[in-house]
């Protein structure tokens, strides 16, 4: 039997990404915040040029802002 | 010469037979206790500590495991692990993983893992219903899937604060 999800196309390290982030997000505070708080993470992007910073754009979380739909809170 | 290599030649023999163990093998006598790593990745439950019983659930169904169980690699499913220390259980709550049972020790390997009392449950009630309505103003195909996950991950939860 295949499962839904693996019919959808989620790959299983997506599937069980979504799963814990469930259970993240039924926790009591404030053990809620310090889960979810480590969960995320941020980038950014430098351009360098003759040794200095150029530009600097901060890089969002496309694949997770691709998994937390409306449903997913 | 010969001797050597017919010496170390049994060595090697004895140590594949003593790390192989199949279903109709005798289990070693003695006073056992099972060897269990319970881990998430940011953080360790349990460290090569000595417990009597685990209980997890693989995703085909409930498993127990007492010292000296049968190697296996089982995928793990929503639900409660319990570790049996000293007459003691504890339970946490796993969302998915790994559990590995080799002769000697065993070892959990879950994405997240809580106390069970740390769960919310007015929290699991509201996103059990938040999902169960998703699934059906679902858009597209990805986003039923996670919602279909999400009710399932809250079902398993409800149950388990129920239990």
């Amino acid at each position: 039997m295949v499962q839904q999800w693996r019919a959808a196309g989620l790959t299983y390290l997506r599937y069980a990404n979504i799963c814990a982030d469930f259970v993240r997000k039924a926790l009591k505070e404030p053990k809620r915040t310090e889960a979810l708080s480590r969960t995320t993470f941020e980038m950014t992007k430098s351009e360098w040029s003759e040794g200095k910073v150029a530009k600097r754009e901060s890089l969002t979380q496309e694949a997770e802002r691709n998994n937390v739909s409306s449903s997913n809170k | 010469m010969l001797g050597r290599t017919a010496v170390s030649y049994l060595r090697k023999q004895t140590q594949v037979h003593i790390l192989k163990r199949g279903f109709a093998d005798q289990v070693a006598q003695g006073s056992e206790k099972l060897k269990l790593s319970f881990a998430t990745p940011t953080s360790a439950l349990r460290k090569d500590a000595s417990v009597d019983m685990v209980v997890f659930p693989a995703a085909t169904g409930m498993m127990g495991v007492l010292p000296q169980h049968v190697p296996t690699v089982a995928q793990l499913k929503p639900g409660v692990v319990t570790v049996i220390e000293e007459g003691k259980e504890d339970k946490y709550f796993v969302s998915s993983g790994f559990a590995f049972v080799t002769q000697d020790r065993t070892d959990i390997l879950a994405v997240e893992a809580v106390r069970l009392e740390d769960l919310d449950k007015e929290a699991v009630q509201r996103g059990l219903s938040e999902c169960e309505s998703a699934i059906n103003s679902a858009s597209d195909e990805v986003s039923q899937a996670i919602a279909q996950i999400g009710v399932e991950v809250h079902s398993a939860m409800k149950s388990a604060l129920e239990s």
